[in-house]
């Protein structure tokens, strides 16, 4: 009933500060890099099309987020709604990984979605292309730990990427369609639209003071 | 293909200061006489006159306590103050009317920076457009989005302009909402007016880079478009599809017609334009949601009433058990051209003039065109009147047939989604009677001349609305519907009705009168316009030429004398009640 409609995806993207948010998404959109680092002030909001399963044209309206502190009080606007959210890290800097669990934790608690353990997540770990010798120590392993601590692990695909090289970028945000629109369509498939039926009948009583209307 | 977007914000009000913000200010006509304006001039006039209006025979002084008997005695007097008034204030001497009909663009109605003619300027300025190419050109925008920033429906553009626009819109929206604990109501950068409406989880939005437009005006644009979407969908079924799934597209539920209707919808509301009835919803927006009804004879009206009357008391034998027909039926009404003709109602119940004006939008832009043929098909529909009640709907059964030329429309609501063949046989009956060869004789003549008010050929009055305030409803006389005199009328009536009346002081009297005048200069040609207006009527006018005053206000109490006198004709008051 909505194939002939595009799908429109709302796409959150959550990381520290530097991570190469903003770096990713300009990737993905414009085929662009840019070697100077501005900080994202609030956010930033772009929009690609692509074909899912060779068949389904996706709208992606990425949500590009600050990730400084002060910024944060943008709050519930950004993540009402949203259909998929991208946790970044920046596989040089420890710390923006750790925190990948914090960034999870606020989305949940901001978004108020329903169905918290289905939601769609994805990780992705950027700057790839730095030098080995700058990357965090034994990073696969500590990477594995978080995605699989028992505990509200963070159990979700991981794609390392490389947003100066164009490396898995692309593969990352096509995955991150596809698992969305699953969600679009599971959703639709359990709770329907609400719009089949007229059945909100008005309760007339001609004779009586009892009203259907506020007159 | 990208956008990078921050908002530069002029001055922000929120709702707590919307009160204030309610046209202050008016647009800046050529020549416009506010009362602050004429301060100094009136203050003059107030003591001068003084003498005259205490005097017990001046009619100022005792309109109030007049009889209707005496309503149309009392302008027999020359209104000497409200001319001597005006006259200190037009100071020209009359000119012959000019029969050269100027452009819209001559009007100064718009800022013209490409100079390009009228033809290209409505392509690049004003025709909708979904192409992106054309987007920032646009004077008017529309959206309507969900409060998580997905875009539902926008004026102009495609998805991919706009949606980072949304985004902006609902940050800012819920920044406010959130952080301030405060609605935001409008913006002005410059010339341009952002207004938005946030009926959760939906948000509306204008942007006009109209000069005449009014941030209020903007707020009840928006809430006609709100109401279209409760009309289709209502609100529990908004709420439903909203309640845990923030993320969902409210596209999923709305057809082509729906973004066909908004299309049109949006063009009425900005322009008065491009279908037949598009300029009488803009005067009836203007004038507070008042409606138009079609001039008729007291007698044709009341046989048509007593048509609807006895349609609702149908009932059918059949197999030894009586059916009530019309025990479903609630709303009757008979219009031509989407304006009334007899309109029949339960005793306890109405529909506002709104809820009537989006039914007629409604039908107009779902009835095929049947131009060709005798009648059309039937329609039925179900339909929420947002304020009759945004909970239900209500079932609509449709038929135009054409009387001679003129298209008449049966439209009945019924409370019984149930009830098509007892609806479709009421409206046969109907249909039976209207066309039986005495009546369809008297109405087919009555209908014809309907449009052709006598009173204009009498007066050099080029244009004129005559509001009945106690019942909110107009007569206005024939427009032709060309772009190019909607789009100056509307300008004209917009201004005269924003720019501030001067009130005349009439001391023992509650009648308070009040007027304004305005003059444009268009390429050496002159237009006056002027209103008048008291506690029951509105009157506005246009003449085409520079006019005395006395012969000015002259003209307008002889029209508006006319309108009183032929009261039964052109209004139809509360129409007819069933009990």
């Amino acid at each position: 009933m909505s194939s002939r409609k595009k799908t429109l995806l709302k796409v959150i993207i959550l990381g520290d500060s530097g991570v190469g948010k903003t770096s990713l998404m300009q990737q993905f959109v414009n085929n662009k890099f840019s070697h100077q680092y501005k900080a994202t002030i609030g956010a930033d909001f772009l929009t690609k099309e692509i074909i899912i399963d060779n068949n389904k044209p996706v709208t992606l309206q990425i949500w590009d987020t600050a990730g400084q502190e002060r910024f944060q009080s943008l709050g519930v606007a950004f993540y009402r709604g949203a259909d998929c959210c991208v946790l970044c890290f920046d596989v040089t800097n420890e710390k923006s990984l750790n925190n990948l669990t914090s960034w999870k934790d606020e989305f949940l608690v901001q978004s108020n979605v329903s169905n918290p353990q289905d939601f769609p997540f994805i990780i992705i770990g950027n700057k790839i292309d730095v030098d080995d010798s700058k990357k965090i120590p034994s990073l696969q392993k500590k990477l594995h730990n978080i995605t699989h601590n028992q505990l509200g692990g963070l159990n979700y695909p991981v794609f390392e990427t490389s947003a100066k090289d164009s490396i898995n970028v692309e593969a990352a945000f096509e995955v991150i369609a596809k698992m969305a629109l699953q969600q679009e369509e599971l959703n639709a498939a359990s709770g329907g639209d609400v719009n089949d039926d007229y059945n909100d009948a008005i309760n007339i009583h001609l004779d009586g003071e009892s009203s259907g209307c506020g007159c | 293909m990208s956008n990078g977007f921050r908002a530069r914000l002029g001055s922000i009000s929120t709702i707590q200061s919307a009160r204030s913000l309610f046209p202050t200010t008016t647009v800046e006509p050529t020549t416009a006489v506010t009362f602050t304006n004429v301060e100094p001039n009136l203050i003059g006039t107030e003591s001068t006159y003084t003498p005259s209006v205490t005097d017990s025979e001046g009619f100022l002084a005792n309109s109030g306590l007049l009889t209707d008997d005496e309503v149309s005695d009392y302008f027999q007097q020359p209104d000497e103050d409200l001319s001597e008034m005006l006259t200190d204030l037009i100071r020209h001497t009359p000119e012959e009317p000019t029969s050269a009909k100027q452009s819209f663009l001559d009007v100064n109605i718009f800022p013209n920076p490409y100079d390009l003619d009228e033809e290209e300027f409505y392509k690049r300025h004003i025709e909708i457009s979904k192409e992106d190419e054309l987007f920032h050109d646009k004077l008017k925008q529309f959206f309507i989005l969900s409060n998580a920033g997905k875009p539902i429906y926008s004026m102009n553009g495609s998805d991919e302009i706009i949606i980072g626009y949304m985004g902006v819109i609902t940050t800012i929206i819920s920044t406010f909402e959130e952080n301030m604990n405060e609605e935001i109501y409008s913006i002005s950068v410059g010339d341009m007016k952002i207004v938005a409406l946030n009926k959760s989880p939906l948000i509306l939005v204008s942007i006009s880079k109209i000069a005449h437009e009014q941030p209020n005006v903007l707020l009840s644009q928006l809430n006609m478009l709100y109401n279209y979407l409760l009309s289709i969908i209502s609100k529990p079924t908004i709420d439903r599809n909203f309640h845990n799934k923030l993320n969902y597209d409210l596209r999923r539920i709305l057809t082509q017609l729906d973004f066909h209707n908004l299309d049109c919808l949006c063009m009425k509301m900005t322009y008065g334009l491009t279908s037949y009835d598009s300029f009488n919803y803009y005067i009836s927006q203007l004038l507070n949601a008042s409606l138009q009804q079609i001039k008729i004879s007291y007698t044709a009206r009341q046989r048509l009433n007593k048509i609807l009357l006895d349609s609702k008391r149908m009932r059918q034998n059949s197999d030894d058990k009586e059916t009530d027909l019309g025990a479903d039926l609630l709303f009757s009404i008979l219009s031509v051209n989407s304006k009334i003709v007899s309109f029949m109602k339960p005793k306890n119940h109405n529909l506002t003039n709104q809820d009537l004006t989006l039914l007629f939008s409604i039908i107009n832009s779902s009835k095929s065109d049947i131009s060709n043929d005798e009648t059309s098909e039937d329609m039925w529909f179900p339909i929420c009147m947002p304020n009759f009640n945004p909970n239900g709907f209500l079932y609509v059964f449709v038929k135009t047939i054409i009387l001679q030329t003129t298209p008449v429309t049966i439209t009945l609501l019924s409370s019984n989604k149930n009830s098509f063949y007892q609806i479709r046989q009421i409206s046969n009956y109907i249909i039976h009677k209207l066309t039986k060869p005495k009546m369809l004789s008297k109405l087919t003549k009555e209908l014809h001349e309907s449009n052709t008010l006598a009173i204009l050929r009498e007066v050099p009055i080029s244009h004129f609305i005559y509001k009945n305030k106690a019942l909110n409803q107009f007569v206005m006389s024939d427009t032709d519907n060309s772009v190019n005199s909607v789009l100056q009328l509307s300008y004209f009536y917009n201004t005269l009705y924003h720019t501030k009346a001067s009130q005349m002081k009439t001391i023992g009297s509650l009648n308070i009168k009040k007027f304004s005048y305005t003059r444009w200069t268009v390429d050496e040609a002159v237009i006056t316009g002027f209103m008048l207006s008291d506690n029951n009527y509105e009157f506005y006018c246009l003449c085409n030429y520079q006019i005395n005053s006395k012969e000015l206000i002259g003209h307008c109490i002889k029209v508006i004398k006319w309108c009183e006198k032929n009261y039964n004709r052109l209004f139809i008051g509360n129409g007819v009640s069933f009990t």
